[in-house]
């Protein structure tokens, strides 16, 4: 229907042209019969050209010109537009400014400018091919052609053109991860040109650029024209990093040509705990059946809550070990909280290095067990009371001494 | 000769045991003078030495030593007093001279100045060529003889000898005799000296002192109790039948 | 004191130029010779491939070689010494008709029994220092290995644990010779003495353990506290012999890994691991905690049995027959 409509229309349009163009012929005759002397040119006379006569397009490229419908004559000419030979796989057309045109009135003297297209359909082999325009009079009594050899390359980096690719551009793990995304960078253009990577990520965050399996950090890299190289970005996320889903944006320039690339980083939450002692020192000094005291500080390392955390202890039978508090309900995340620990050896403990494993246990596995050496001395109390008899029998002596001694 | 007395004893008595070994002594000796202490074995007269000397305690009574207390300064008493105990021993491994250098440094005398006094108290006992023998060879006389010699290296005051001539041949007890006498006519000695050698006693002591079971008998010059007992003078009885009547009133 | 220090030099010349102790000392010096060389060379061969060894120092006192470590000797045959030192100390005296021409010297009575004990003691310290500088010389040029400080010290406890230990025979024998005026009777009642202490009072430890704490064998295994009983009863009468109080004392004053003076011990299996966790030595001073009451016992029987051959000796009468 619409179609109909549409021919309707342009049928139309034509009547309408053709009468306009026929007001203008006899206006233009009447001129002519007024300036015969001075016009020297043939009477009639039509030619059709195109920009190019022969180009190379790479595979899959359109083909865009402009079309030229020549008027050489005095007399104004309605010229038919036909493209006689089109190779397969090719979809043409030859466009004004809104519509496709068949044909076109063109004044004597005068020329217009329409666009040739051709557009391949997909999978068109490399090769050459031929197209013809012929431009006839409406009387047919004037005809002109052109012919265009399209030859289609191998699709090459002809282009002027920056590409990243990724593969992979979401990646998830936990907080205390690092994450390496793969990024391809492609030159499209035929130069060599220097990239400078930069990237936008969270604060505290750290983003790396790295050549693929080396170890150098690199801010921007030289990429030969038509060639392509691979990138890692290393992601490092803050510490403190809640879970969540994070986007990293890496940009690669060359002077005004700009891409970027949009890559995710999800953090899982972490569990996990540490405990030690604010000085370092794990090691202890008791004797045998007297309490000792040492504190240590459990750490919520992880980017979760930590909740329930259970303290207990892994010790020789008939010591006794004691927490306070024994257990914590709730540790966020990056939090430190102290216990008092109380580890009493046995009476009947041997002198010597004993080794008391102090473990905190969190929620998922969460846990980290300290190992405590605990060094039992011998009380120096009975020392003193072996001396305090040896005292007691040099004085016995001593006396004896005085008792028979003088004589 | 001065009338000085250096050995006093009063009421001294030692009981052994339930047993009592000196009854009451008293004794009292000047000085240069020779006490002859007569007495069968077992009478006590070695133990009123030790006590003299203070190596024993007396169990009452008390006795003085150049006006020293044995008991309560037996070092002041024993620096005055040489005791030459009744068969004397010496260190047999060890020669004269070693074993008098012994002495000498027990007495706090240093080795430098006792050398001369060694040498001195050798030539007087007459043991000087023996001096580098070992004394285990040494014959019974030579080793009384060394004992003198060893009594004399502190100089005493005052010298105690215990049977001093007991086993000596008839040669070697002359010899000693006369050393003793030389003691105290020489060197103003006082010596006291047991014996149950009664004639050796009697050649040579200026008074004599009878012990039987701890008491003692008599007391005094010879010729007194001579006197006292027969009325008659030394040289009538000799000492031995003047201890033998003594000896019969005590043991019937 | 002068008259002491006369004594003790004359007792000294006596103990070093007397035949029986020059054949007594020589005997022991070939003895530890012997040992050393036999640790020494077993030792080499033990320590190569071993990275870092610990007081190899004093294994050379501890090892047992092929035959016994010369810990070992010194306590079953140091008393000896300290016999033969001591047996004829004062009835020698009355039987050369010494002492009461020595009494009668212008010296104090004491000074006699002093002085031979100190010529005692010091004639054991050089026995024992010679003895422990000549196994350490042998250690050094053999295996070549330098003790450490705290080596050093446990050697040195070591040698005065010895030498209090032969004081203690020392000590009896002199009071068998004050005692006994036979020199004989004195030497065998010293003899019978050490064989009863150093043999038979461990044995008779036992059966009387057996007798206050019976132990079945047959329950021992499911009763450990029962074994326990029997075994700390037997432990405390073996302690009774000085040989035993040496032999504890040293042994753990010597090895710096044994943390106790007990044989038998009660220990759970979660504490023997904690315990075995830190292969560590005992400091120096830890190890001394322990044997302390060792040594206070030696030092003080030691001291003890001085003090009554003294009282004994200063009782009795000095008489010339």
């Amino acid at each position: 229907m619409s179609h109909g409509r549409l021919v309707h229309k342009s049928l139309f349009g034509l009547a309408v042209l053709f009468l306009f163009c026929s007001l203008i012929l006899i206006g233009r005759a009447v001129a002519a019969e007024n300036g015969k002397e001075k016009d020297t040119g043939p009477e009639r006379g039509i030619a059709v050209y195109t920009e190019y006569s022969g180009m190379f397009v790479s595979q899959g490229e359109s083909v865009r010109m402009d079309i030229t419908a020549d008027n050489k004559g005095r007399t104004d000419e309605n010229i038919t537009l036909t493209l006689t030979t089109v190779p397969q796989g090719w979809k043409t057309s030859i466009k004004g400014p809104n519509y496709v045109v068949n044909s076109v009135p063109v004044p004597g003297r005068k020329n217009r400018v329409l666009t040739f297209a051709a557009d391949p359909e997909k999978g068109i082999k490399p090769g050459s091919y031929l197209f013809q325009v012929d431009a006839r009079t409406a009387d047919g009594k004037f005809t002109s052609s052109q012919t265009i050899n399209v030859v289609v390359r191998e699709k090459t980096a002809v282009a002027d053109d920056l590409q990243i690719t990724t593969s992979y551009p979401v990646l998830k793990g936990q907080t205390d991860a690092k994450f390496e995304f793969s990024l391809d960078v492609t030159n499209k253009s035929e130069t060599d040109k220097n990239f400078s990577l930069t990237a936008m990520a969270p604060e505290k965050w750290e983003v790396n650029f790295k050549p693929a399996y080396e170890q150098k950090q690199i801010s921007s890299l030289r990429i030969k024209g038509g060639q392509n190289q691979s990138v890692s970005v290393e992601v490092t996320p803050a510490k403190e990093a809640q879970a969540g889903s994070y986007p990293i944006l890496v940009y690669i320039s060359s002077g005004e040509k700009k891409a970027e690339v949009k890559l995710s980083v999800v953090l899982t939450g972490t569990y996990t705990l540490d405990a030690g002692t604010p000085t370092g020192i794990l090691s202890l000094e008791s004797y045998a059946g007297k309490p000792a005291n040492m504190s240590f500080f459990v750490k919520n390392t992880g980017s979760a809550v930590n909740r329930n955390i259970a303290i207990s202890s892994f010790k020789p039978e008939n010591w006794k070990v004691e927490f306070k508090p024994d257990k914590i309900d709730t540790l966020a995340a990056g939090e430190m909280k102290q216990v008092e620990v109380t580890i009493t050896p046995s009476a009947q403990a041997l002198v010597g290095d004993y080794s008391v494993g102090l473990s905190v246990e969190g929620e998922k596995n969460s846990s980290k067990t300290v190992e405590i050496r605990v060094s039992v001395k011998t009380s120096s109390a009975w020392g003193w009371v072996g001396i305090i008899i040896i005292l007691l029998v040099i004085a016995g002596l001593g006396g004896l001494f005085l008792w028979l001694g003088r004589r | 000769m001065n009338s000085e007395t250096v050995i006093e004893t009063r009421d001294l008595t030692k009981v052994y045991g339930g047993q009592i070994a000196v009854n009451h002594l008293n004794l009292s000796i000047k000085r240069g003078e020779i006490f002859g202490f007569l007495g069968p074995n077992g009478a006590g007269k070695t133990t009123t030495l030790l006590m003299l000397l203070g190596l024993s305690e007396p169990t009452s009574g008390t006795a003085h030593v150049c006006g020293y207390n044995p008991t309560r300064e037996p070092l002041q008493v024993k620096r005055v007093v040489g005791y030459l105990p009744e068969n004397v021993g010496f260190y047999d491994d060890l020669n004269a001279v070693q074993n008098l250098k012994y002495i000498c440094r027990l007495n706090g005398i240093a080795d430098r100045d006792s050398a001369p006094i060694i040498e001195e108290q050798m030539k007087m006992v007459g043991l000087y060529d023996e001096r580098t023998k070992k004394v285990g060879a040494f014959s019974r006389g030579m080793r009384q003889r060394l004992g003198i010699a060893e009594v004399l290296v502190k100089n005493p005051a005052v010298v105690f000898l215990d049977e001093p001539t007991l086993g000596l041949d008839p040669d070697g007890s002359r010899h000693m005799l006369d050393l003793i006498c030389s003691l105290s006519t020489d060197k103003n000695i006082t010596v006291f000296f047991s014996s149950h050698l009664l004639d050796q006693v009697q050649k040579i002591s200026h008074r004599v002192g009878i012990m039987i079971k701890g008491n003692m008998v008599a007391q005094g010059k010879i010729d007194d109790l001579a006197r006292e007992k027969f009325g008659l003078g030394p040289e009538t009885y000799t000492l031995e039948e003047i201890y033998m009547k003594y000896f019969k009133e005590v043991q019937p | 004191m002068k008259a002491i220090l006369t004594i003790c030099r004359k007792e000294l010349a006596d103990h070093f130029s007397s035949t029986r102790f020059i054949l007594l000392f020589t005997l022991i010096l070939m003895v530890s010779l012997v040992s050393a060389y036999m640790v020494g060379t077993g030792l080499k061969e033990e320590l190569q491939g071993v990275a870092k060894p610990s007081f190899v120092f004093l294994m050379l006192f501890t090892a047992t070689g092929k035959l016994f470590s010369l810990i070992q000797f010194m306590a079953f045959f140091g008393p000896l010494i300290g016999i033969v030192l001591g047996f004829d100390a004062v009835n020698r005296e009355r039987s050369y008709r010494t002492l009461s021409k020595l009494a009668s010297q212008p010296i104090y009575r004491d000074a006699i029994i002093n002085g031979k004990f100190l010529a005692g003691v010091i004639t054991i310290t050089v026995l024992i220092l010679a003895i422990a500088l000549i196994i350490s010389g042998i250690g050094l040029r053999s295996i070549g290995v330098v003790p450490g400080p705290d080596e050093i010290g446990r050697l040195a406890i070591y040698i005065v644990i010895s030498i209090f230990y032969i004081s203690f025979w020392l000590g009896v024998s002199i009071l068998f010779s004050v005692v006994f005026r036979s020199i004989a009777t004195s030497a065998l009642a010293a003899v019978a003495c050490w064989i009863f202490l150093s043999f038979f009072v461990s044995l008779g430890a036992s059966i009387a353990a057996d007798a206050i704490s019976p132990v079945d064998q047959n329950t021992a295994m499911s009763n450990p506290e029962l074994l326990l009983q029997h075994e700390q009863t037997r432990h405390i009468l073996s302690l009774l012999s000085p040989m035993t109080l040496y032999s504890e004392g040293t042994n753990t004053i010597m090895d710096p890994l044994r943390k106790t003076t007990q044989t038998l011990l009660l220990m759970g299996p979660l504490e023997r691991l904690s315990l075995s966790r830190f292969q560590s030595a005992l400091p120096l001073s830890q190890s001394i905690l322990i044997v302390l009451p060792h040594l206070i016992s030696l030092i003080a029987v030691t001291m003890i049995f001085f003090a009554l051959s003294y009282a004994v000796f200063m009782r009795q009468e000095i008489r010339s027959t």
